[in-house]
């Protein structure tokens, strides 16, 4: 059994190694606006830290990347006045320059593990003044898990949930209600909540999206959850189809805009 | 020898018209002469050695005896000066002394300055001058006293006003009667400042000035002058500038104390010799309130005058908001990074507008719901509500011409300051070469096909010229040094080209790349205002790579727009001067649109440092929206001015403070100030006179004073002059005749 995972784990490795782009990981144009998605471990096997899906294993760390990112920065460069890089970057929490990043982007997080340097890394960031956001993960049981992955973090703040009110909502355009994005395999389904079965047990209610976030000490949030949605697929699967781009993808780009330039203003 | 020879100096010969006594017709004299030259000629053809000579030498021997000849008819005929002098008895001449304490130094010569105008003025000016008038003896300080004898000099006057002092002492005579006015004195006025000249001028009556005391006071180290703002916000850094004249090479230490507690302190290496040298210290403002700062350099072994190494200045530590515009046109990291960081500043106040797509905006910072809801504010009293302007990358397309017009005006009239970011559409890229504001710039932009803004990494260092800058030092606080501090920064992500830097701006940080140097951070003044420009939009890198407590990147931030801040101007701009013994006040009124307010009632409540209080009106003064008034307290101390401007329903109300009177000022310019002496003895028609040559001073009043004068004609016929030519003339004459064989 032990010798099967080890199998699975490197070629698991090789595989994620070569979805990425060498050019994640270079230096970035600093006049941009550069995407930037976290790179971090997971605990657990297949089905936990890595999953099989069209063809190929996934790190839950790469869930949607680079394509969301790449997509997200064209919407970004058509819609709004941001310069955005068409090619992101890729970073640890450990990177030296992960300051370059002052917006970082970890999807999937439910079976996220990180070590002190990360944790200490992630601290500094964020006590600089780099926001982080965190997406796609449900259910009780993955927030519990990201939770206590964070609780080292910023040991002296909570989470809290951001009203429909809150700033962060309203930068750009004016969103009225918290959108509820799922993976597009399941969209077709006509709920927007994504099937518990592929989420980690116990999952609780997967009914209700939300931003969670840690709140500085003069009140900005300088890291958010979207919790039971996942904005990213919206811009990865923008090219799905009609009715997934009218009815997903564009709440997806609103809300990511309004991030944005929340994180860039705030 | 001139005198000798001619009989008369030379100065009276400057002012007399010169002629002949005898009453013989002129007629005569033509016959006469013409019947000498006639005979004369006769002889030469007549004799027989000489006739035969050639022509030319008969010719020179001819003009030789008829030289002689009109020498000797000209003494006959009685040659005489007319010259108009003092009428004896019936003037007076001044004559003042200074006594005041800077007096009592050396005059270079071993005795003291009082010794030397004491001795010239009882050997030689006085003497001289009462040959023909009398004479009236002032000692002279802050005024001049009418003193009967020298001996009751005492240098101990603690201020000098030399303008003052000899109108004054002209005042006193009936001009008609006043000669001259002659003043010994070193020349170090420190009182002057607001005296007029004119009375003086007016009097019409020459000055004669005699210059004491050396040009410098050897080895001295003088702490001539302190320029401090007089109000900067509490928790902040004050930059002093400091103007040392020194005598002598060295370092010396500078302490900048508040009472016992010392504030700041530098060593200062003084490079040359009889130099003067202006040096930067940084001085924490502490908390709210008045404070005096004692800004004091250690005396050099062998200082010969330590009580001018102390210099006192108040400061007026006060929250006084500052309202900062920034104007962005591309959602960028150095946007958020300097709003949080200007946030974090007690009196800043930061009002943002971006456009974040190509129809939208966002506003942060407003303080109510419609400021900038139009974009840039749409009246010019709206920008003008601000201190400062920043302008991100934002195209200039963005404003109508208006707009630029409104911006440049911000700069140059309303005295704002302006800082232009770097940005892929900002400076030239953005097409802001072509607008009005480019003249406010301090640096010329050049446009060129391609993009100046580039992504390429250099470190940020102060210039050379810009050490000492309060938008320099900040990063120095690092403790690690000035240039270490910079050092150890993260290096900028890009550069924006700039162009030709222009004269009379300051380069303040350099941008350091792998190949080149060049000018990061550039302001010069502009107008009443100040413009700068950074050559990058990445210092937010200094924020996010460093560990969480490094204060730089905000404090960079808080100080630049601090600096920007306070160089601009209020509207209504009191500015209160405490001289030696008197308060200037003076009151700048603008409107909303800083247009000048002439019609206004402007009072003063002046309260002493015994809190006895008076009030006073400021009258207009000669600029328009100017408004002036001067008291003379009496009492020295720390005076409060508040001030009330009342005009078209509004009220204006500003309080400030100033310090009349000061210790040791004769020890402060203690030398001999020639300039000044020369400029007024030109100015009156008199003469500037060294100790050596005052010989000749009463003759020149004579003949050169106002006063009661009279016609006089001098002799000229038993002047040495004519006799010694006429031997002259002989002997040359002979020597030619013995060397040609003729005798």
């Amino acid at each position: 059994m032990t010798r099967r995972v080890a199998c699975v784990l490197s070629i698991c490795a090789a595989l994620a190694a070569g979805a990425d782009e060498d050019v994640s990981v270079q230096a970035h144009d600093l006049t941009t606006f550069v995407p930037s998605r976290v790179q971090y471990d997971s605990v657990g096997g297949l089905g936990e830290a890595y999953y099989y899906y069209e063809g190929r294993l996934w790190a839950r760390w790469e869930t949607d990347f680079p394509q969301a990112e790449r997509n997200f920065a064209k919407r970004l460069t058509e819609l709004t006045a941001i310069v955005a890089a068409a090619t992101p970057a890729r970073r640890r929490l450990t990177d030296e320059d992960l300051g370059d990043s002052p917006l970082i982007f970890m999807s999937d997080v439910g079976y996220m593990q990180l070590t002190s340097a990360e944790k200490a890394g992630l601290r500094a960031y964020l006590e600089n003044g780099g926001f982080l956001w965190v997406d796609d993960f449900w259910g009780d049981a993955e927030w519990a898990s990201f939770e206590r992955a964070m609780r080292d973090v910023l040991p002296e703040r909570r989470w809290q949930p951001l009203p429909i009110e809150h700033p962060i909502f309203h930068t750009v355009f004016e969103i009225a209600e918290m959108p509820q994005i799922p993976a597009r395999d399941f969209a077709w389904i006509g709920d927007t909540a994504e099937p518990p079965w592929i989420h980690r047990y116990p999952q609780g209610s997967l009914e209700v999206p939300q931003i969670r976030a840690y709140l500085d000490d003069d009140g900005r949030p300088m890291a958010i959850a979207t919790h039971n949605t996942d904005i990213a697929d919206g811009w990865e699967r923008e090219a799905y189809g009609e009715w997934y781009f009218e009815n997903f993808s564009t709440k997806s780009y609103r809300l990511g805009i309004n991030v944005v330039i929340y994180a860039l203003t705030h | 020898m001139f005198e000798w020879l001619f009989k008369y100096p030379s100065d009276v010969y400057r002012e007399a018209v010169f002629t002949f006594g005898t009453d013989l017709a002129p007629a005569w004299w033509i016959l006469l002469g013409a019947v000498a030259v006639a005979l004369l000629a006769a002889s030469l053809v007549r004799r027989g050695r000489l006739a035969r000579w050639p022509v030319p030498r008969r010719l020179v021997v001819f003009g030789f005896q008829a030289a002689t000849l009109g020498v000797i008819l000209a003494v006959l005929a009685e040659p005489t000066l007319m010259v108009r002098q003092l009428k004896p008895g019936a003037n007076t001449v001044a004559v003042l002394i200074d006594d005041s304490e800077s007096m009592s130094l050396g005059a270079g010569s071993g005795e003291s300055r009082l010794a030397v105008a004491r001795r010239l003025a009882e050997r030689a000016i006085v003497p001289g001058v009462g040959e023909r008038s009398s004479v009236a003896l002032f000692r002279f300080a802050e005024g001049a006293r009418r003193i009967e004898s020298l001996d009751a000099l005492s240098a101990d006057g603690g201020r000098t006003r030399v303008l003052a002092s000899l109108a004054e002492a002209a005042g006193a005579f009936d001009t008609d009667a006043l000669a001259a006015v002659i003043v010994l004195t070193d020349g170090a006025a420190n009182a002057d400042a607001g005296d007029d000249p004119g009375t003086l001028l007016a009097a019409g009556v020459p000055v004669h000035t005699v210059g004491i005391g050396p040009g410098a006071n050897p080895g001295d180290v003088e702490l001539s002058s302190v320029a401090l703002p007089r109000t900067v916000p509490p928790g902040s850094e004050v930059t002093a500038r400091l103007t040392l004249r020194h005598a002598t090479a060295g370092d010396v230490r500078l302490r900048v104390r508040d009472g016992e507690d010392v504030l700041a302190a530098k060593t200062i290496a003084l490079r040359t010799e009889g130099a003067v040298t202006s040096v930067d210290i940084a001085v924490p403002s502490g908390r709210p309130g008045l404070r005096e700062l004692t800004f004091e350099i250690e005396p050099p072994p062998g200082d010969p005058l330590p009580r001018n190494d102390v210099r006192r200045q108040l400061l007026e530590v006060a929250e006084r908001r500052h309202r900062v515009l920034h104007l962005e046109g591309e959602p960028r990291w150095e946007y958020k990074f300097l709003r949080r960081a200007v946030a974090e500043d007690d009196v800043m106040d930061i009002v943002s507008w971006l456009r974040t797509t190509p129809r939208k905006t966002y506003r942060q910072g407003v303080s109510e719901v419609d400021e900038l809801a139009e974009g840039f504010p749409d009246d010019l009293s709206k920008l003008y509500a601000y201190d400062v302007v920043i302008l991100g990358s934002l195209p200039a397309a963005a404003l109508d011409d208006e707009q630029h017009a409104w911006l440049e005006s911000f700069v140059g009239k309303r005295g704002g300051g302006l800082l232009a970011l770097a940005g892929r559409d900002a400076l030239a890229d953005g097409g802001w070469d072509v607008t009005p504001l480019a003249r406010a710039l301090p640096v010329t932009l050049e446009r060129s096909e391609r993009a100046s803004y580039r992504s390429v990494e250099g470190a940020a260092r102060p210039a050379p010229e810009g050490r000492g800058s309060p938008v320099a030092s900040p990063v120095g606080l690092t403790g690690a040094g000035e240039s270490d501090g910079w050092a150890g920064l993260p290096r900028l992500a890009d550069y924006q080209a700039l162009g030709p830097v222009k004269p009379g701006a300051t380069v303040l940080l350099e941008w350091v790349g792998d190949e080149t140097v060049a000018p990061l951070l550039v302001e010069q003044p502009y107008g009443f205002g100040r413009a700068a420009v950074l050559a990058s939009a990445t210092t937010w890198r200094w924020r996010m790579r460093t560990p969480p407590d490094d204060p730089r990147h905000g404090l960079f931030w808080r100080q630049l727009l601090r600096h920007l801040a306070q160089a601009a101007q209020q509207r209504d701009r009191v500015t209160v001067e405490g001289g030696p013994d008197a308060l200037a006040v003076r009151l700048a009124l603008r409107d909303e649109r800083y247009e000048p307010v002439a019609d206004a009632d402007v009072r003063a409540t002046i309260t002493g440092p015994d809190g006895t209080a008076f009030e006073g009106t400021l009258a207009a003064g000669g600029e328009n929206g100017a408004f002036e008034a001067r008291w003379q307290p009496g009492v020295p101390g720390v005076y409060r001015v508040d001030v009330t401007a009342r005009a078209r329903q509004n009220e204006h109300v500003a309080t400030r403070f100033a310090r009349v009177g000061a210790d040791d000022f004769e020890y402060f310019g203690a030398t001999l100030n020639r300039p000044l002496l020369e400029r007024i003895a030109e100015a009156t028609g008199g003469r500037y006179w060294e100790p050596d040559g005052v010989a000749g001073i009463a003759r020149t009043v004579a003949l050169e004073g106002a006063g009661v004068r009279e016609q006089r004609a001098l002799p000229l016929w038993d002047a040495p002059f004519f006799y010694v030519l006429i031997v002259l003339l002989k002997c040359l004459e002979w020597g030619l005749r013995r060397w040609w064989g003729g005798i």
